[in-house]
């Protein structure tokens, strides 16, 4: 019984994966302005690495240009500077964590770095990544790669 | 959409559809659908029939003599339990200081042999594992020295030694083959007995039992398109080994398995290897071209691949033509197959069984890293693949192999 719904469970992921394959997050991104972050080891078996690009005091995205009477944030805070207007991911490993970077990409994507820390939440990525119980260590990765954005 | 293209023929393969249309007249009220062992009526005699007339066409396909050697099972995960369960059983029940227990396998076995392997030693049996070489080959002079390291063992040396060697004639994840009729004739230079888990093999290699010394031969109707839940074991008779049931119930199959005997299951046996015999060496010919061109194809468009097992595939007594293991370097197996899963069906050479990946236990006993198991693919040809099958698949995987490698940062 249990090996069946982990075998459902499994089937679930897969599709899963394969709908963020298809998608336009893998590869890299180049330039000067670009932080590249990286987590994993090749001796886990899983590397995932992150290219982003943020937005500037001159080059703020319109998506998340506050709109008023939302007083302005400062510099460094807030939306404005340092939101993420592009992302691009390198993974190495299996499809649950080809699940877990497209999801992770989605989600950082047109946020600045305080909502990042704010709402990632290793609980509900959990959930919604429908992720097995023995795959948690995927979510781990993630959460190093947080830690290491300095933006 | 179109199916994918099914490449995992060393799982199962498909009922050949004159098998399935036999199987279907052993069913019904209006066909042989009696109890084999009801011996008062005629539904009983013609069940009957259907089950000896299976018998004897196993038996003539693998060179049997006498078709009782053949016992039916549930395939060959029971098979392999009853040899190897059966053969020590008789003799861990008598006095421990009378015998002396070994059994010689190699780590690379299917779990039907390593788990029952494993279960023996916790009873108290000597289970020694021979390591292959790195292209899954057993050399037999790990053999032979293993057997004198036995019998020469001073410990045990006035006590009876009860030796069974359980090798596989062909390995389900490299297709790599074992030269069994050398291992068969060194076992039987020591006395001992030999088991041959073989359900790679029937059905694709011409097997002569009456030519190979073999003592008990493991196999599997679904391997060579018969139907799921039927098997065989192959138990010499001349001369005797002593082997005890696992299962008892009514002393059926000459009493070493108890159960009423699935006759349209038996059927479908029977006529699955008489059909796969009658075709066995064109058949055999038309994989080999098969698995050419798909490693061609794939060597063509692709860098960084190589052969788990032996590298030259042509040669056909060292590989059988049907599977090939394949490692795709900086591609992890379960996103290639997950990415091809629209177009192909087939198996990683790692299972995710447990809280880490782990790797195939397979390619790790022939010394393949971690990392490669990790990237190998194995693919498995059969009857129904045609040639354009074999474009489509090297198409495939070649662009989700480039997409992929793609997407790693390595």
């Amino acid at each position: 019984m249990k090996d069946l719904e982990q075998e459902k469970l499994k089937q679930e992921i897969f599709k899963q994966a394969q709908s963020f394959y298809q998608k336009n997050y893998w590869g890299i991104l180049s330039g000067e302005d670009i932080k590249i972050y990286q987590a994993g080891s090749l001796f886990s078996g899983q590397i995932i690495k992150i290219y982003l690009r943020l937005s500037s005091d001159d080059l703020v995205s319109p998506l998340v240009m506050p709109s008023p009477p939302t007083p302005l944030p400062l510099v460094g805070e807030g939306r404005g500077s340092g939101v993420v207007v592009a992302i691009k991911a390198q993974i190495y490993g299996g499809p649950y964590l080809m699940s877990a970077a497209g999801y992770f990409c989605e989600f950082v994507l047109n946020k600045n770095l305080k909502e990042i820390l704010e709402k990632f939440s290793m609980e509900i990525f959990f959930h919604d990544l429908k992720l097995p119980e023995n795959k948690k260590s995927i979510l781990l990765l993630l959460e190093d790669l947080i830690r290491e954005f300095n933006f | 959409m179109s199916r994918p293209i099914y490449l995992d023929y060393a799982a199962t393969t498909p009922v050949d559809p004159r098998v399935a249309a036999l199987m279907a007249e052993c069913l019904s009220l209006e066909g042989d659908f009696g109890n084999p062992a009801s011996n008062t009526h005629r539904y009983g005699f013609k069940a009957k029939e259907r089950v000896d007339l299976a018998r004897d066409q196993i038996s003539e396909v693998l060179g049997v003599l006498d078709p009782r050697e053949i016992i039916f099972t549930s395939g060959a995960t029971e098979s392999n339990n009853l040899a190897l369960q059966g053969f020590f059983k008789n003799y861990l029940n008598t006095n421990q200081n009378l015998n002396s227990n070994y059994l010689i396998t190699m780590p690379t076995e299917h779990k039907a042999v390593l788990d029952p392997a494993k279960y023996l030693s916790a009873q108290g049996v000597n289970v020694i594992y021979l390591k292959p070489e790195s292209d899954g080959v057993l050399i037999l002079e790990k053999l032979d020295q293993a057997l004198k390291n036995i019998i020469n063992n001073a410990a045990d040396f006035h006590i009876r030694k009860n030796i069974l060697i359980s090798i596989m004639w062909v390995n389900n994840e490299t297709g790599v083959l074992q030269d069994i009729l050398k291992i068969a004739e060194l076992v039987k230079s020591y006395g001992a007995y030999l088991h041959v888990d073989a359900a790679q093999a029937v059905g694709k290699l011409p097997i002569n039992l009456s030519q190979v010394p073999i003592d008990l031969l493991s196999l599997s109707a679904h391997k060579f398109y018969g139907p799921k839940g039927v098997g065989a074991l192959y138990i010499k008779r001349k001369p005797k080994i002593n082997l005890n049931p696992i299962i008892y119930g009514g002393g059926h199959e000459m009493g070493f398995r108890s159960g009423t005997l699935p006759t349209h299951q038996i059927a479908g046996m029977g006529l699955a290897l008489f059909l796969s015999d009658q075709n066995l060496a064109q058949e055999s010919d038309r994989i080999l071209k098969l698995k050419n061109k798909f490693w061609s194809g794939l060597k063509q468009n692709l860098n960084k691949i190589k052969i788990n097992g032996i590298k030259n595939i042509e040669n056909k007594n060292s590989s059988i033509p049907s599977i090939l293991n394949i490692c795709f370097e900086g591609v992890d197996s379960e996103s290639l197959i997950m990415a091809l899963q629209d177009d192909l069906a087939i198996s990683a050479g790692s299972a995710c069984t447990s809280a880490t990946v782990e790797s195939s236990h397979v390619l790790s006993a022939m010394g393949i890293s971690d990392r490669d198991a990790h990237e190998s693919l194995r693919f498995s040809f059969g009857r129904f693949v045609l040639d354009s099958d074999i474009d489509r698949a090297v198409l495939s995987i070649t662009q989700h192999v480039k997409k992929l490698r793609a997407m790693s940062p390595l």
